[in-house]
């Protein structure tokens, strides 16, 4: 629990009001986009460290969990981008969550959802995990409606390949 | 595709759903944007020194050389009323305090509450002093207990209330202070629904936020909020002013509520005066041997 015994300005209260309530509600949406627990803490951290910097103007917004969204799907493009450019090989792929094995069907998910680019990965989560109309998720990622209908589009022809391989567990 | 639609959504709750809670870094983020917010001032203020020098070989510059703002320091625009607000009521959150609450209406001063309470072990007193008996009541880790002690001494055990509780009984109702203020007697509808008179800290800030209240800043510092409601039985108002602390937390709650041309209670007016003071303050609160369990 966040020690609030040291007196905090006006600005720093309410942004650390926010984080308790935000931290909970994004870190999953981080995984997701990650692929990674200790990624995803590491990018929420990052992107509430770069909301903190703007609070003053920020904090008149009226959706800042929109905005914390937002900028999760971007800064995580951005890592990939930059990760991928120090890289020699073409392509680094993210790391997947460990398995515990349990759950063959998710794990099969996790792998075909980390083969995916990092726009299409946020797509397919905003979608279909925060259950994002098509509009929402173009006001989230900043592009145009129809280019979400063609990022989905592809994610899901390259997801179904993946899923409907026989050795995908979860095509029953 | 409908298929592969639904296995998705299925499928992504399935990954994420076992992820374990936890909790905020709130400290280091905090000393990360300050951090952050420092280095961007100096890089402005560097920037800001190029310009003059450039413009002093030229033109007569005035410049102001921007200050490295300290951390936690308020900008050059002020925060506002609201801000100030939310600021206070995010500051008192989840900290343990003593509590005094004061109540009064037409008919002179009613009843006087005195307690404490912990909102992280949902555990606190409260004490009542009214009509020459005590009514004490004991939240022990969510499970609620109360007691009247009658004048000559006698006593009728601890009765345990049934299920868990959060809070002080004080805090169940948003009305409560309203009825008891008002002579005790149950309130009729149009009373209840005039404006959800609650002192509860965080009760209060939901109420004055969603219902749009109106807060300027006094000339002591402390904050007013007014909100006012209009029905066929007529017009309604719930006031205050909310006085910080040395720490910017909730110092003290005072609190009016008026009402008029309502059928049976023509007008009315109560007050009460919620004190919050040692936050932070151990609460522990020993279990009574003395139960009579709930029915």
């Amino acid at each position: 629990m966040t020690d609030y015994t040291k007196p905090l300005s006006a600005a720093d209260a309410s942004y650390v009001a926010f984080v308790e309530a935000a931290w909970q509600r994004h870190i999953r949406l981080a995984v997701l986009l990650t692929g990674d627990r200790l990624r995803a803490e590491e990018l929420l951290q990052d992107s509430l460290v770069k909301m903190y910097e703007r609070w003053r103007k920020l904090s008149r917004l009226d959706d800042l969990h929109a905005y914390l969204r937002r900028s999760l799907v971007n800064n995580h493009t951005s890592v990939w981008r930059r990760r991928r450019r120090e890289s020699l090989v073409a392509e680094i792929p993210d790391r997947a969550m460990p398995s515990d094995g349990t759950d063959e069907d998710a794990d099969a998910l996790r792998r075909a959802l980390l083969s995916l680019p990092p726009k299409q990965r946020a797509v397919v989560v905003l979608r279909h995990y925060e259950d994002l109309s098509e509009r929402a998720v173009a006001q989230a990622l900043g592009c145009s409606v129809g280019t979400v209908k063609s990022q989905h589009s592809r994610a899901l022809e390259k997801l179904r390949r993946i899923v409907e391989q026989p050795s995908y567990t979860g095509n029953r | 595709m409908h298929n592969l639609d639904e296995r998705l959504a299925h499928g992504l709750h399935r990954i994420v759903d076992g992820e374990a809670d936890s909790i905020p870094p709130t400290g280091k983020l905090l000393e990360r944007g300050r951090r952050g917010r420092r280095r961007r001032v100096s890089a402005l203020a560097g920037s800001t020194l190029a310009v003059v020098a450039l413009g002093a070989l030229g033109i007569a510059a005035v410049a102001q050389p921007t200050r490295d703002v300290p951390a936690g320091a308020s900008s050059a625009q002020a925060p506002s009323p609201e801000l100030k607000l939310a600021s206070a009521f995010a500051t008192s959150k989840d900290l343990s305090y003593r509590l005094r609450l004061t109540t009064a209406s037409r008919a002179g001063a009613g009843p006087t509450y005195e307690g404490a309470f912990d909102p992280r072990t949902d555990t606190g007193y409260l004490a009542l002093a009214q009509n020459a008996s005590v009514r004490t009541e004991l939240l022990i880790n969510g499970t609620r207990y109360t007691i009247v002690d009658r004048p000559k001494g006698e006593k009728y055990g601890y009765r345990q209330q049934y299920g868990r509780h959060d809070r002080l009984s004080l805090y169940d109702s948003p009305m409560a202070v309203v009825a008891l203020a008002a002579g005790g007697g149950e309130l009729p509808a149009e009373v209840a629904r005039m404006g959800s008179a609650s002192p509860d800290p965080a009760a209060l800030y939901e109420i004055l936020r969603k219902a749009n209240a109106t807060i300027t800043e006094n000339g002591d510092g402390s904050l007013h909020f007014v909100l006012s409601t209009q029905d066929q039985g007529g017009s309604n108002g719930l006031s205050g002013d909310i006085t910080r602390d040395a720490d910017g937390r909730i110092g003290k709650v005072t609190l009016t509520s008026n009402w008029s041309s309502m059928p049976k209670i023509p007008t009315g007016t109560m007050s009460a005066t919620l004190e919050l003071f040692d936050y932070g303050v151990d609460v522990k609160v020993e279990r009574p041997t003395d139960i009579v369990p709930s029915k």
